[in-house]
């Protein structure tokens, strides 16, 4: 992965470094940014918890980031009354109920739950986005046979 | 920093004020475009129980940002309790993308309980400037969204975003 240098020119030479540097290297860049997503399983995740958990492993990211903002995106059908949130670097981003919140009501067998967030001017260096999940039923599941996705993105 | 057509470059002296003018500007514009976020935390829910569109908050669901031309991505993640059908929808520069009364981007099914409301919409070839873009709603009846105001089970922070994407 190439870093981004700030591309300010003043009366000097040009040379292969200075051209490989604030050139080749920014654009492969701004083509390239720091990306991280979920990895593929077959499971079956489950949570009684009433208090805000991480999912699973497997919904943990990690960028290494140019200084700028990042999209995160989160989409899945969970069963059973669901609240979804994420941490940055330990810190929860939503209410004391998280991002998106649904209840099952009486004939429904499976949910919707999406969020596509935008995280502004994070300070360039490593980074940790891990999703979180409580509910306030009885039991809530994810089925990961059934579709998920989870991804962040650094976008300038 | 604003984006610049790059010029075509033809036999001329390469100065530190082109290499800056057309390369370093237009590198930080790409780097750092327009863009502008709001996580409602408010003292109160947001409410409407008039059916017709009209702003969800003049204030801070709405952004004015001043783009290079081209393509501006829009985005809303929230959870609406509706009493009758509603509709969500933004206006661009005064007008509502599905400019219809009866339309909108997506729609809030009714019912006892809250609904998570996650959407995502491309407007393509505006014109370089400045442009503004607010959330709006419809209800049927009546809508509440939930902002952080600390109602027990439902303090949810949503977000609504803008940014240029080309």
């Amino acid at each position: 992965m190439t870093d981004w240098s700030n591309p300010v020119w003043k009366a000097e030479t040009v040379t292969d470094d200075k051209l490989n540097t604030r050139l080749r290297d920014n654009m492969l860049t701004l083509k390239d940014p720091a990306t991280d997503t979920t990895s593929s399983v077959s499971a079956l995740i489950s949570t009684t918890s009433t208090s805000f958990v991480d999912v699973d492993a497997v919904f943990e990211l990690n960028l290494t980031t140019q200084g700028g903002d990042v999209l995160v995106s989160f989409f899945a059908s969970p069963i059973g009354a669901f609240a979804f949130d994420f941490t940055l670097d330990d810190a929860r981003q939503g209410g004391a109920d998280g991002i998106c919140k649904g209840d099952l009501e009486v004939g429904a067998s499976v949910l919707n739950a999406s969020f596509l967030w935008l995280l502004q001017d994070l300070p360039a260096g490593d980074h940790v986005i891990m999703l979180q999940w409580k509910t306030h039923g009885a039991l809530l599941t994810i089925d990961l046979n059934a579709g998920y996705y989870f991804w962040a993105r650094e976008v300038s | 920093m604003a984006w610049q057509t790059p010029q075509t470059w033809s036999n001329e002296l390469v100065t530190a004020t082109k290499l800056n003018r057309e390369i370093g500007a237009n590198q930080q514009a790409l780097k750092d475009p327009p863009s502008d976020n709001y996580e409602p935390n408010e003292g109160s829910n947001y409410s409407r129980a008039i059916a017709s569109y009209a702003d969800v908050d003049s204030s801070n669901l709405s952004f004015s940002l001043t783009t290079m031309g081209g393509g501006v991505m829009l985005c809303f993640v929230g959870s609406i309790l509706a009493n009758g059908q509603g509709l969500l929808d933004v206006s661009v520069d005064g007008t509502r993308i599905l400019n219809s009364a009866t339309e909108g981007l997506i729609a809030v099914g009714t019912g006892a309980l809250p609904r998570s409301i996650c959407f995502s919409y491309l407007v393509e070839g505006l014109s370089a400037g400045a442009h503004t873009f607010i959330l709006q709603w419809k209800p049927s009846t009546s809508l509440t969204m939930y902002a952080g105001a600390g109602t027990a089970n439902y303090d949810l922070h949503g977000q609504f975003w803008a940014r240029e994407v080309s």
